[in-house]
């Protein structure tokens, strides 16, 4: 479904370097990392809104260069940021856009409107983030996307739609042929959504996999910090000592067996990111790279 | 996208919502709020002989249209919304539809001017020569794309474009109410005016409109609508 290749962009102050990424078709893509980790700008270069400084992407076997309007035609987008005009209403923005897709259905975009609890008369500047939100996402699949890309939608979003809200992603990546890139900072929902996981990092990509191999790769060790520290210092990522044991974040292999004291658990999303982020050598490896 | 829609569109993107983005420090709006105010002052004071009863008509009918044509233009900027950028088409489409629209829409202001200039002509005494000045002056404000940056380049030429063509209409409305007196000199100088200063200020700010229109096709390029 998309291919990165070799993929850089400079930006005023941030460069997004050397971004190479397959990605198959039918699944939910988690894409995570610190705030400016460059995250947004990778999707701004899937959604064809920058272009690439070298490199090459590929979505669906199409270019932005040769086919922009298939792809755009075949892409749902939420991001975090207003998209729509504040000035107009859900239903006029709607229909003003919406013309542009082949696949979309006005109907559809209503009862999405309706089921989210979206007043689709009232102008958007009067709406909430969250109504905002729930406003783009119900446009995105009312045009029949086969690829959703999703920026921090959830955030805004209520417990309650957010179930909702993964419940419809779920249905939507049923068919094994559309797929779902989501960067979001709630990382609870990609542990138990996603397929895959992309960690971005000072604008490289540091981690890319499925999740059965990121559970398989890395453990979280607890218990007292000498026993931890006894393990291969090339797999320890990091260790965070406290006054009554420590926690750390260790490469894993296949078979490989830890200290019977230790407390040995697969790493959530968000202790792997901030266990990772702390990492010895980071700033040092930065620096020279 | 053809005509129709591109007029449907100008039609649907009137909204109120935008008024509010107007802001009173901005100097495009503070001027024409400024023209207002003077202009209700002069009549006020001056409503009391012929002339000045037929200058005061002129003079709103030109204000009105010209304060049309100035909503117009705040309720359909260049940049456009990120969705825009999003939407199936390609580069080539892109640059279509944004230099139609700025087509239709110098159309539609001048139409508008044009309207005003007319409803004028029966209040007006018969100097042929400003007719052409006025409306020559309007096709300028008509083609003129806001540039509200003053560090940008051509905000110079817009800034002097406007006072200008806003200068010499007024004073051209002003020979134009007075019947009694031919103002040959006053004819002449706004005539120098308009093809020694204002068309040559035009021509320079020319190339600053087809930056923009250029700018506005990619959003790279383009300031998002704010």
């Amino acid at each position: 479904m998309i291919k990165i290749s070799n993929v850089s962009k400079n930006l005023e102050k941030f460069r997004l370097k050397d971004i190479s990424l397959e990605l198959p078709p039918g699944y939910i893509y988690g894409l995570v990392g610190e705030n400016g980790a460059g995250k947004t700008t990778l999707l701004h270069l899937l959604m064809g809104l920058y272009t690439a400084d070298e490199g090459d992407i590929e979505i669906d076997g199409m270019t932005y260069e040769d086919n922009e309007k298939e792809i755009h035609n075949m892409t749902g987008v939420v991001l975090a940021e207003d998209i729509f005009d504040n000035a107009m209403n859900a239903e006029s923005n709607g229909r003003l856009y919406g013309k542009y897709y082949s696949g979309f259905d006005e109907e559809m975009y209503f009862k999405y409107l309706e089921n989210f609890e979206v007043n689709r008369k009232v102008r958007l500047k009067k709406l909430s983030r969250g109504q905002k939100l729930k406003c783009q996402f119900a446009f995105a699949i009312a045009c029949n996307p086969k690829l959703l890309i999703l920026d921090e939608p959830t955030a805004n979003f209520d417990p309650e739609f957010r179930d909702n809200f993964w419940s419809i992603i779920q249905q939507f990546v049923s068919d094994g042929e559309k797929s779902v890139v989501i960067a979001t900072h709630l990382t609870d929902d990609l542990d138990r959504m996603a397929d895959y996981l992309v960690y971005m990092e000072n604008g490289k990509i540091h981690y890319s996999g499925n999740m059965e191999n990121f559970r398989e790769s890395y453990r979280i060790l607890s218990g007292e910090s000498y026993k931890i520290k006894l393990t291969d210092k090339s797999r320890l990522i990091h260790i965070e000592e406290k006054k009554y044991g420590a926690k750390a974040l260790v490469r894993h292999r296949k078979g490989r067996t830890y200290d019977d004291s230790l407390e040995v658990t697969y790493p959530s999303v968000e202790e792997f990111m901030y266990y990772y982020s702390k990492r010895e050598g980071k700033n040092e490896h930065e620096r020279y790279s | 996208m053809n005509m129709k829609d591109i007029v449907k569109e100008y039609f649907e993107n009137w909204t109120v919502g935008r008024f509010s983005k107007m802001r009173l420090n901005e100097s495009s709006t503070f001027l024409i709020v400024y023209m207002w105010v003077m202009y209700m002052f002069n009549v006020m004071d001056v409503l009391d002989t012929q002339i000045n009863r037929r200058e005061a008509l002129m003079g709103l009918v030109m204000l009105t249209s010209g304060t049309l044509v100035y909503f117009s233009m705040i309720q359909h900027p260049l940049q456009h919304e990120k969705i825009f950028y999003l939407c199936p088409m390609n580069h080539e489409e892109r640059k279509k539809y944004i230099w139609n629209t700025y087509f239709f829409r110098c159309a539609a202001h001048i139409i508008l001017f044009t309207v005003g200039t007319v409803i004028m002509m029966p209040f007006s005494s018969f100097k042929p020569l400003m007719y052409p000045v006025i409306l020559l002056n309007n096709v300028v404000i008509s083609m003129i794309v806001p540039i509200n940056n003053k560090t940008e380049k051509g905000y110079c030429y817009i800034l002097f474009l406007v006072l200008t063509t806003v200068l010499s209409n007024m004073a051209a409305i002003e020979v134009l109410a007075d019947s009694k007196n031919s103002d040959m000199w006053m004819q002449i100088i706004l005539i120098c005016v308009l093809i020694f200063i204002t068309l040559p200020l035009m021509i320079g700010f020319s190339k600053h409109i087809r930056r923009k229109l250029n700018e506005a096709v990619d959003y790279e390029t383009n300031g998002v609508r704010q």
